[in-house]
């Protein structure tokens, strides 16, 4: 696991010069943009660029080889998922740095505190992006699966638009919607969400493990 | 040290169904035309792929369930994969060094500036010649006691050839339990190093014999229609109609020689054995 971990980071510092460029927009969008945008665009972007360590590993048959080394298929899942998790975490606390030092700069008062429930709402929901994203591309390789990005995000972008829909076509909308708000706000809410977090992102990695053990080279 | 039993597996028409054997501290090669299954076989060793039925074990444990520690003991080269191109040897090092307990930094750098291979440099900048030297560097650096390796020596010249031969030799003599499997398509590479050889045709072991063997008793008997029609063909393996006569191959050189002195008689060694073999009809 550690080999993979110290593998993966310096895959990803031999993209320093792109990294660079994000960091460079990101202070660009920091002191140009009201509100966090800044801390949800870094931290997508290196869960993003996390990700792709998955298809450097994969290119040039590199995989073949890769799964010779002392490692099971599964260990080499979870690297995956724990990598994208710690490069999650240190953008997301880079980028809030940065929000505040630019704000501070600007003369802008920030209350970190009142902010961080939002702030703290980018890790999860990045995170979930990320566990539908992992599985798709062990499966499709990096090639296929932006395809399947489309269809995946297609897909769930009609739910949504069906969803809302049916909500909005009936009278009381805004008052399912303030319910629903108010539900999940709830401790018993709270701990409904998280739950369901937790079985997402299990499910994801289960559905990894297995698309891997199934994988040939 | 490695036992595959009844290996089937099936791609599309071709079907690979292998046995075979290698003993601890044997260096075995296996031959065979482009298309043979070779390479099929290096991967299901490596349980790279799942057989359809049959076993690959390892030391007596399934190749594809093994665990880290026994995956330590494996040093692999393979012919088309490597390393990611975008990492650069320092970053191998370091890599190797958090993989395997007892990888040999030392003896990896002293290699790597003896051989001119730059520490700073990205892969996909190397020579093939480099890339074939780094693979077969990172396969021996941690005291592995098997080594499988996929045509290592593949599309390199003369002198690297040799360098990497001499580093598998120099690898044996330091290591005299480390079993070697490896497949080539220049058989005097292999005939230099191995002790025994798989020939492997049409997805079968054709041929297993130890290397002595086929370089001692194997032969190619070039001789006349006359003389072939009266031949003892009890030892003969295969035999080919040419334009002056018939070409024949046998594994009892001296039964030949000592009985018919009229027929030419030429040493057989693996291209021989690969090409008779493989090429030839049966008799």
């Amino acid at each position: 696991m550690k080999g993979l971990l110290e593998k993966d980071l310096r895959l990803m510092i031999s993209r320093k010069q792109s990294i660079l460029i994000f960091i460079v927009a990101s202070l660009f969008v920091a002191f140009t943009m009201e509100g966090s945008f800044v801390v949800s665009y870094l931290t997508m972007l290196f869960t993003v660029i996390a990700i792709s360590t998955l298809s450097y590993d994969e290119y040039d048959n590199g995989f073949a080889f890769l799964m010779t080394l002392p490692f099971s298929r599964k260990t080499y899942v979870r690297e995956k998922y724990i990598f994208t998790l710690l490069a999650e975490i240190t953008a997301w606390i880079v980028s809030v740095i940065l929000y505040y030092a630019v704000n501070m700069i600007k003369g802008v008062r920030i209350d970190l505190l009142s902010e961080a429930p939002v702030l703290l709402m980018y890790l999860p929901l990045l995170f979930l992006m990320a566990c539908m994203m992992l599985p798709i591309q062990f499966r499709f390789g990096a090639e296929k699966s932006r395809t399947a990005y489309f269809i995946v995000i297609g897909g769930l972008a009609v739910l949504l638009f069906i969803v809302f829909k049916l909500i909005g076509s009936g009278d009381g909308s805004i008052d399912i919607i303030e319910t629903a708000l108010s539900f999940l706000l709830s401790p018993v809410g709270i701990i409904m969400v998280t739950a369901v977090f937790l079985i997402l992102v299990a499910v994801s990695y289960l559905l990894s493990v297995r698309i891997m053990e199934k994988k040939e080279f | 040290m490695v036992k595959i039993e009844g290996l089937k597996k099936k791609y599309g028409d071709f079907m690979l169904d292998i046995s075979l054997e290698i003993p601890d501290g044997r260096v075995t090669g296996i031959v065979g035309k482009n298309g043979a299954g070779k390479s099929t076989t290096i991967k299901a060793i490596l349980g790279l792929i799942r057989p359809d039925s049959g076993t690959v074990t390892i030391n007596g444990r399934e190749t594809s369930s093994l665990e880290a520690k026994e995956k330590e003991n494996i040093g692999a080269c393979l012919s088309d994969s490597g390393f990611s191109m975008y990492l650069t040897v320092e970053d191998i090092i370091h890599i190797l060094k958090r993989m395997y307990s007892s990888f040999d930094e030392t003896y990896f750098r002293s290699f790597c500036s003896s051989q001119g291979l730059p520490l700073k440099k990205q892969i996909k900048d190397f020579s093939t010649g480099m890339r074939a030297k780094l693979r077969v560097i990172t396969a021996i650096s941690h005291n592995a006691d098997l080594l499988v390796m996929d045509e290592p020596t593949s599309g390199l010249d003369v002198e690297a050839r040799l360098e990497i031969l001499d580093m598998l030799r120099d690898y044996i003599s330091r290591n005299e339990n480390c079993s070697i499997i490896m497949t080539s398509h220049i058989s005097t590479d292999l005939e230099g190093l191995c002790d025994d050889i798989y020939l492997i045709h049409d997805g079968k072991v054709i041929v297993h014999e130890d290397t002595d063997i086929i370089k001692g008793n194997y032969a190619v008997l070039k001789m006349d229609d006359e003389t072939f029609e009266s031949l003892d063909k009890s030892h003969i393996l295969r035999s080919r109609r040419e334009a002056y006569g018939y070409v024949c191959f046998t594994d009892q050189k001296r039964f030949y020689t000592e009985r018919y002195p009229e027929i030419v008689v030429e040493n057989g060694g693996i291209d021989e054995l690969i090409l008779m073999m493989a090429g030839g009809e049966k008799r």
